[in-house]
């Protein structure tokens, strides 16, 4: 196992540090219209692994991992998987996502699933939530 | 699209464990449309974003399948989507 392949043992905790950090920020947060979009950049190209991702008190967390410059996750997405996961992420079937990239459904669902499976999430609802709000307007990235 | 969920998007760090995680904190619009549900249905709605089968939620709600369904049925003409993917992204973005 790699240092990136490490999962983190408490959860809870991580995610309670999380959450008392954010508060602590809160008072002068950041209001970053392009972080939303970097983090989409940074997961799918591997710069980032994901930790966790979770809701609490109105907000949503994503908790990753930042890989070491020049190392980047093996999980890295193709540029094939990056196209299918944003138009996966607007909820789109995999039958509209085919039509728009005239591939099969079949290659479609093969994509997705790896998808799934680089990004560690557990299925594609889970997917649909770790990357709406990341979705730059233009696929790639 | 989405626009509204964008202006409110922080990032920092965490130290964790003896490392230090990247946080990316935007708002979360999973109660946009909630007013329009009944108190059955958002609570499907939840069991659905938590990755559910509908026989599975309706074990745990003690409801016969079929009644899941229908609340599901509902759901998704309330909001205007065809699947659980769709439901998923209309409650993450404001979409």
């Amino acid at each position: 196992m790699t240092k990136q392949d490490v999962p983190i043992d408490d959860v809870e905790a991580l995610r309670a540090a999380v959450i008392r950090q954010d508060r602590a920020r809160e008072p002068e947060r950041r209001r970053d219209p392009d972080a939303a979009s970097d983090a989409w950049t940074a997961l799918v190209s591997g710069r980032w692994s994901l930790v966790d991702h979770f809701e609490s008190g109105g907000r949503r967390f994503i908790v990753a991992r930042r890989n070491p410059l020049g190392v980047s996750d093996p999980r890295a997405l193709t540029e094939r998987e990056r196209a299918v996961a944003h138009l996966a992420a607007l909820g789109k079937s995999n039958k509209l996502i085919a039509y728009e990239l005239g591939l099969s459904t079949a290659t479609v669902s093969t994509h997705l699933a790896a998808v799934i499976r680089k990004l560690r999430v557990s299925s594609r609802i889970d997917l649909v939530r770790l990357l709406h709000g990341l979705r730059p307007e233009t696929p790639g990235g | 699209m989405d626009g509204t969920g964008r202006q409110d998007v922080d990032v920092f760090e965490v130290r964790f464990g003896g490392e230090d995680l990247v946080v990316v904190s935007l708002p979360s619009d999973a109660e946009v449309c909630a007013p329009a549900l009944t108190r059955a249905e958002r609570e499907v709605v939840r069991d659905v974003l938590a990755g559910c089968a509908t026989t599975e939620i309706a074990r745990i709600r003690g409801r016969s399948p079929r009644t899941v369904a229908n609340q599901l049925a509902s759901i998704y003409r309330k909001l205007g989507v065809s699947s659980r993917a769709e439901l998923a992204a209309r409650l993450a973005g404001r979409s």
